[in-house]
């Protein structure tokens, strides 16, 4: 069991409170994930730059990959505009025009990626919302758009990297929080891994990810992606993917994980329970939509 | 009557209130529910219980005799394992609404989410709307009314009990058949539905167990005894072991 949540102001222009909305929402049904936290945050994208965080540690075992990571990052041609090191993460900005897949994969040598984006940034970490909120000051971050997720370990260990959101490796901005459990992950990453892509976790959540942005790097719209994707998964799942200027969900056809969504002119929330939704809008009374089974979509901002 | 502000008590002292407002038989008033998880649960005494909002998952569960009026939605499992009394839900509710209910009248004025009603025992679910998929799944025995349409694969793997359209019938479950419907028993469900100012013009279609499956003609023998406890209560729903 694990919880998902979702958000996206509609509105092109205004910035929301992404990070404490993604924060009240998880806070609101820990209960279905309590030993790690995530978010996948969207800014205002700088098209000629890239966000980057990384996993490096603490002490001594930080300085060492922050050190990899300069060299490895100035060895591929990205320059760093400016850095700093957030909880165990080392976040940096740097000018790169290159190929996006090929430095994430050489990046994987010199430390574990969380992700790369043009406007997103991945926070993610053992403990609870409030817990990862108090080491990386997700409160603070206003943007456009965001994922969030509460992780009960099931296949995998219980570790900063195989909680959610991931990212879709070498894909940037491309982000997915998943509710649920993929039974051909195998087969599938197999498929993948024989056309090249590669896998930073043993995660089937990641699959999903790698998925998505491989048709989305064929041209094919998030709203298709999706569409093939409750074809093509087996198990169960309900999962929420975003892009840079896009957000989208799909549940299987069994049903078995929830999902529900509140809409406004300005605002298009969905998670996991109801409860999360009403921590957005206490003491009101919502009028909610579930998804129906095997069904997806997606949201833009307007133009 | 009491009144508990679900921002400022946490739902298990909320509970605990809730049976204390019901051993003294005053009704409680619930505020900002916030759609929180398992509201009532466990009360036992026939006071109202009213939900001024949403509420979460299971709500009413594993209640005896109380009446429950949720003002918006439901959460999963709505009335899981309810014994008897009542829930109206103005709203939608999710999936598995009426889970092994052993009693109770549950109505739930909008849509239900799928498998409504799955291992139900006895008592009466109404869906005001339509239901999703395989509503009545396994279920026992009592009856699930729906003013809506089915849903897909209704009544799926049912060995008792009725399920009741009065829209369309997506499509049948396994092992379910749709049979006629006589007129008392019409009547008696606008009578019910009279009792909750709910309207439904047009007769229903009626769907019972088929009696293909799970069905066999040789007992299986007896190796040993077993050790049965008694029931000291007095209960239809209490079947009696025999060796």
């Amino acid at each position: 069991m694990c919880g998902i949540a979702g958000i996206m102001y509609k509105t092109t222009g205004t910035l929301g409170a992404t990070g404490q909305a993604l924060i009240d929402m998880l806070d609101g049904c820990q209960h279905r994930g309590p030993d790690s936290t995530g978010f996948a945050l969207y800014g205002p994208s700088a098209d000629d730059r890239l966000r980057l965080r990384f996993f490096v540690g603490e002490g001594d075992e930080a300085g060492a990959a922050v050190e990899r990571i300069k060299a490895s990052l100035a060895e591929h041609g990205a320059s760093i505009a400016e850095d700093q090191i957030v909880g165990n993460n080392y976040r940096c900005t740097v000018a790169f025009t290159g190929d996006i897949q090929k430095l994430a994969y050489a990046m994987e040598h010199a430390a574990k990626v969380i992700s790369i984006g043009t406007s997103l940034e991945i926070v993610k970490d053992v403990g609870s919302a409030h817990e990862v909120d108090d080491r990386y000051s997700v409160h603070e971050f206003r943007g456009t758009h965001g994922l969030g997720h509460v992780r009960l370990a099931t296949e995998s260990d219980v570790k900063p990297e195989a909680s959610h959101p991931f990212w879709a490796t070498g894909f940037a901005d491309v982000a997915i929080v998943h509710n649920g459990q993929i039974t051909n992950y195998w087969k599938m990453r197999r498929r993948l891994q024989r056309r090249g892509f590669e896998f930073t976790t043993d995660n089937d959540s990641e699959l999903i990810a790698v998925y998505l942005a491989d048709k989305m790097s064929q041209g094919i719209s998030l709203k298709d992606a999706l569409a093939t994707s409750i074809d093509d998964l087996d198990g169960t799942f309900s999962f929420l993917a975003s892009t840079k200027d896009e957000i989208g969900y799909a549940k299987d056809r069994l049903a078995v994980k929830p999902m529900i969504m509140y809409e406004t002119d300005d605002l298009i929330a969905i998670a996991s329970e109801e409860v999360s939704l009403n921590r957005l809008f206490p003491g009101q009374a919502l009028s909610t939509m579930e998804p129906p089974p095997g069904t997806f979509n997606t949201w833009a901002r307007s133009t | 009557m009491g009144t508990i502000d679900l921002a400022k008590v946490p739902v298990r002292d909320a509970n605990e209130l809730i049976r204390k407002y019901g051993s003294a038989g005053e009704n409680v008033t619930i505020v900002n529910p916030d759609a929180r998880h398992h509201i009532g649960v466990g009360l036992i005494d026939p006071i109202t219980v009213h939900v001024q909002g949403s509420a979460g998952y299971f709500c009413a569960g594993l209640t005896d005799g109380a009446r429950f009026e949720v003002d918006n939605n439901v959460g999963w499992g709505l009335g899981d394992n309810i014994y008897s009394g009542s829930v109206v839900v103005r709203g939608n509710a999710g999936a598995i609404a009426g889970v092994g209910i052993r009693g109770a009248e549950l109505v739930v004025h909008g849509n239900i989410g799928s498998r409504a009603g799955q291992v139900m025992k006895e008592g009466t679910l109404v869906c005001g709307g339509n239901a999703n998929f395989m509503a009545g799944y396994m279920m026992y025995g009592g009856r699930i009314i729906i003013l809506g349409n089915s849903g897909e694969r209704v009544g799926e793997d049912m060995s008792g009990g009725s399920i009741f359209v009065g829209g369309d019938i997506t499509s049948l479950g396994s092992d379910a058949e749709q049979t006629d419907l006589d007129s008392d028993e019409q009547d008696s469900i606008l009578e019910f539905l009279d009792r909750y100012s709910l309207r439904h013009r047009g007769k229903f279609k009626k769907i019972v167990n088929a009696g293909k499956k799970l069905r066999y003609g040789t007992a299986e023998r007896q190796m040993r005894s077993l050790p049965f406890f008694g029931f000291s209560g007095n209960s239809k729903y209490w079947n009696a072991k025999v060796q």
